[in-house]
């Protein structure tokens, strides 16, 4: 039985608890690991692509593209002839992934010449995908009609308090096998750390390494996205906390990450139901209350800039 | 023409600012130490990059073992083939052994293989980095950085490699070097090229290339000017043809002191 094995062996234990464990919590875990995972490897791999501990899915706007995609989705997919209320679930992280990948390969294309990450240029670009697509998220909230897209806050903050179940279903194997193509990404990141040509010089296909990266980074995050919202700087903290665990090597980081984050994101969903129960935080305030300040001081903490 | 070598054939590569190589032809030796000299922005470092395919040239081709470059596949040309640039940031602190042991991914072997371990730790060794080992890069001085990425390198290309004819193309490895360090990693590059790999090393101080190349080569804006063994080329009416100033040789016995005249 399902509730043994999650210790739930207590003789008290009624049916309506039952079915709250598997039809309310069961899901919201298995999801708050999918994402959790997701976002520790996606700013792990993010970091190596772009040589720059400030790379973060949420902070150079990945997030933000990803849940504008879902939102007009959510928003405008009810509309298209075409499309029956039955697809809108595998259309909504598709979109999600779109609007991550169209905005990873633009802050590529902004932030690196010659093979070399601007720090600033890359922050700079993430501020300015995120204001965009803060204030259009905004806009179609306000136009929305109020079942539609939820709340601002959902897709701002990030929550798994009600996770759609047949969603749930399609978002799973889109952040799974991304992530297990990218844990094999190990050897090419490490050599890519040496900067892209001596990369290419050990035999890397440094372009073929960064399009697949892009692409998987942006199904992983903009899949997660789809389903629980923009929680930002997990993606931050979880690779440098494991780097101090584990070490630098991808082949460790990497795995790790997806570990860590996984048990992170599930113990701040704990505390953002339980915190102040009966009332639910979204779970982006708890990761963007210990994120901000793990973020300056990472800031503060580079000698150049 | 000898199908054994790193060679440049009638090497040409375009640039803003009028040609950057100019008909180059020349070849890297296994076994061989082959120095390259010249001023500032003569292309020493662009026929680097152009012999490793990091640049395309627009005439000329660059062979390898007998066959065009592009014939060999990436890992191919990796397995005969280390770079050393000159720029050596690591953003996150691995340790020394780990940014060595990238020296084997073409190798397809595991790096945490005794074989492999052997190999790094005889590297390390040999250019004074062995108790070093487990210290992270970041927190190692510039000339310590260079040993550590010349110790890649040479991981790259050491033996267990498929083809016997390997190349080394280091930009400048003694650059940071102190005074006690730069006669080690000069043996150290003397027994890789006795093992069999040739070695393009583009030179800053011409009185190392002396003591320790078996051919030089001269460059000025793009082209080569001379190409010999040192005593034929390091002459000076080829040196002040390759620097522009006037140039002092000063012969003490064996021994070449290259110094310019003012």
């Amino acid at each position: 039985m399902a509730g043994h094995a999650l210790g739930m062996t207590d003789p008290q234990f009624s049916p309506q608890e039952w079915t709250i464990v598997v039809q309310l919590r069961l899901p919201r875990v298995i999801a708050a690991l999918l994402i959790g995972a997701s976002l520790g490897v996606a700013g792990a791999v993010l970091q190596g692509l772009f040589r720059n501990p400030l790379a973060d899915p949420q902070l150079i706007g990945i997030s933000g593209g990803a849940a504008l995609g879902a939102a007009a989705v959510i928003l405008f997919g009810s509309g298209l002839p075409f499309l029956s209320a039955a697809q809108l679930p595998w259309l909504q992280p598709l979109a999600a992934f779109a609007g991550a990948a169209i905005a990873v390969w633009f802050i590529y294309r902004l932030a690196t010449t010659a093979g070399l990450t601007s720090i600033a240029t890359l922050l700079l670009a993430g501020i300015a995908i995120n204001t965009f697509s803060g204030a259009a998220l905004g806009l179609f909230v306000t136009v929305s009609e109020p079942h539609q897209l939820k709340d601002f806050s959902f897709w701002a903050l990030g929550s798994l308090a009600h996770i759609d179940h047949q969603l749930l279903w399609v978002v799973a194997p889109m952040v799974t096998l991304p992530l297990l193509l990218l844990l094999r990404l190990g050897d090419a990141l490490d050599a890519l750390l040496l900067g892209e040509a001596e990369a290419a010089f050990l035999g890397i296909d440094v372009e073929s390494v960064k399009r697949r990266t892009i692409l998987l980074v942006a199904m992983a995050v903009g899949a997660g996205v789809a389903l629980a919202g923009v929680i930002g700087f997990l993606g931050l903290m979880v690779p440098h906390l494991v780097r101090l665990l584990v070490g630098t090597s991808h082949r460790l980081l990497l795995p790790a990450s997806a570990c860590l984050g996984a048990a992170m994101l599930v113990a701040a969903d704990l505390i953002a139901r339980t915190a102040s129960a009966p009332l639910e935080l979204p779970v982006g305030i708890f990761t963007a209350a210990v994120g901000t300040p793990f973020f300056v001081w990472l800031l503060k903490r580079r000698p150049h800039g | 023409m000898v199908d054994a070598g790193l060679e440049a054939r009638g090497l040409s590569l375009g640039g803003g600012h009028g040609p950057r190589l100019k008909d180059i032809s020349i070849a890297v030796e296994p076994g061989e130490i082959l120095a390259v000299a010249g001023a500032n922005g003569a292309g020493k470092t662009t026929l680097l990059r152009t012999l490793a395919g990091a640049l395309r040239p627009t005439a000329g081709e660059v062979w390898l073992n007998g066959r065009r470059l592009p014939a060999w596949t990436r890992t191919e040309q990796a397995q005969r083939r280390a770079v050393m640039s000159q720029s050596h940031h690591l953003e996150f602190p691995y340790t020394v052994e780990q940014v060595v042991a990238l020296g084997r991914i073409p190798h397809g072997e595991q790096r945490s293989s005794r074989a492999v371990q052997a190999v790094i730790a005889e590297v390390l060794e040999r250019l004074d980095l062995g108790f070093n080992a487990t210290t992270r890069y970041t927190e190692l001085s510039a000339g310590e950085q260079q040993r550590v990425q010349l110790a890649r390198a040479a991981c790259q290309v050491w033996l267990g490699t498929p083809d016997r004819r390997r190349y080394v193309l280091l930009d400048e490895p003694t650059a940071n070097l102190d005074l006690a360090h730069q006669p080690r990693v000069l043996r150290f590059l003397r027994d890789l090229a006795a093992t069999g790999v040739g070695v393009f090393w583009v030179l800053h101080d011409l009185n190392l290339g002396t003591r320790f190349a078996d051919r030089v080569v001269l460059m000025r804006q793009g082209q080569v000017v001379a190409c010999g063994p040192p005593a034929t080329t390091l002459t000076p009416s080829l040196l002040q043809a390759t620097f522009g100033v006037e140039i002092r040789v000063h012969e003490d016995g064996a021994a070449r002191w290259i110094a310019t005249a003012s």
